[in-house]
């Protein structure tokens, strides 16, 4: 009996969802580590290129320069949002 | 993110944005709306692309004159298509008179940091997760996503966090507007009734010592204190639904916030509709944050003067009213 009992105790405590007893708490090196992990190690190749966020003030820099523009236009702003 | 990290991080297309264009990244969200010089001159450009039709997204890659004249409009993805695009701009262009465009910025949609506000660099990645088996390169990269976002702390919240205290709408902000699965796409925010708990405490670091004179190697009124929290949220029917802790270091050089560290991680499920395909199940979703890193001159890179997406709805996203319109 007491064999069966444990037997279905292991079965819950295997079927339990990650995080069922709620998320652990972040120390200091946690902290540390996940921020490792998420942050780039570099500067990204795409933030070299210099991008303005000024339509207007790239308009009138592009005149000075006789240089055409490029725009990236993102619905959730292409350098930032996602 | 998938262009930041493919087409954009090409370096022949960086060389030729950094020296023949003048390169701008925009929201269309704004763009679409605002009735001013910077809006009329935006509409005008895209105007022009090929196939657009009325009420379509204006999201795409647009090579123009400084007189709005299009060299070239598209909307597909791909670096050989824009290297393509890039130069056929260039064949195409030739320097034309434009004046200067001015007059009234459309107030409603100015997204001009507050003054005093510190900015913070937000990345958020699902680390653990049942993801079906990626069947081709696009599907590799967004399930190994991270994403970046801005969170704003006003002049008034910095000022409280020095003090010890860490502001209660600050944490909401955060639950809201910054505890979201942005890796795959823009997704939905959390609603205020959809926020089940947000607690967030500072208290001071037992391990940091403090040094009137700076000569133990801490600089003079310096304070570090240790973030703790628990966020709960979910939609009413619960199909998406995000618990976690939050965890970080918070550092004062005087009234200056020097260091923001903060990391959330916990049990995210559901999606969005412009998040959709979700790992199965539950997943782990972790966010760090810390500041935004100024040049000398005290002037922040151009990602970080992008406002957070959250500030869409500013009057909401600082506190000021409850809920978007």
């Amino acid at each position: 009996m007491t064999s069966i009992a444990l037997l279905a105790l292991s079965a819950v405590a295997v079927l339990q969802p990650v995080g069922h007893e709620g998320p652990r708490p972040l120390a200091p090196a946690d902290v540390a580590a996940l921020h490792r992990e998420l942050l780039p190690a570099r500067d990204e190749p795409w933030q070299t290129i210099g991008w303005r966020v000024d339509l207007l003030a790239a308009r009138d820099e592009a005149i000075r320069a006789k240089r055409p523009l490029f725009l990236w236009a993102m619905n959730g702003h292409p350098l930032g949002c996602v | 993110m998938l262009d930041r990290e493919s087409s954009f991080a090409d370096q022949d297309v960086i060389e030729l944005l950094q020296r023949r264009f003048v390169p701008v990244a925009l929201d269309v969200w704004y763009e679409e709306r605002r009735q001013d010089a910077a809006g009329e001159f935006f509409r005008k450009v895209v105007a022009q692309r090929a196939g657009l039709q009325p009420g379509q997204t204006t999201q795409g890659f647009y090579a123009f004159g400084p007189d709005g004249t299009l060299l070239e409009g598209w909307n597909h993805r791909g670096v050989d298509r824009l290297k393509e695009r890039l130069k056929a701009a260039l064949e195409e262009w030739k320097p034309s008179v434009a004046a200067a465009l001015t007059g009234a910025v459309d107030g409603r949609f100015d997204r001009t940091l507050p003054a005093g506000a510190a900015v913070v660099d937000v990345r958020a990645r699902i680390t653990e997760a049942k993801w079906p088996k990626a069947e081709d390169d696009f599907q590799r990269t967004l399930q190994q996503a991270t994403s970046l976002d801005h969170l704003w702390i006003v002049r008034e919240e910095v000022a409280a966090l020095a003090s010890g205290t860490f502001p209660p709408a600050l944490a909401r902000r955060i639950a809201r507007f910054h505890c979201i699965d942005n890796t795959r796409g823009e997704p939905p925010l959390w609603e205020p009734t959809e926020v089940q708990c947000c607690d967030v405490v500072l208290t001071p670091d037992p391990q940091f010592r403090r040094s009137s004179a700076g000569a133990s190697g801490t600089a003079a009124g310096a304070t570090r204190q240790l973030v703790d929290g628990t966020v709960t949220l979910a939609t009413a029917d619960g199909k998406r639904r995000y618990s976690a802790r939050i965890g970080g270091i918070i550092e004062f050089a005087g009234a200056e916030l020097a260091r923001f560290d903060l990391a959330v991680r916990g049990t995210f499920e559901g999606g969005g509709d412009y998040t959709r395909d979700p790992p199965a199940g539950e997943f782990t979703l972790a966010i760090v944050f810390r500041l935004a890193q100024r040049a000398k001159d005290g002037t922040l890179p151009p990602a970080a003067q992008v406002p957070p997406q959250g500030a869409r709805w500013l009057d909401d996203y600082l506190g000021r009213v409850s809920g978007r319109e």
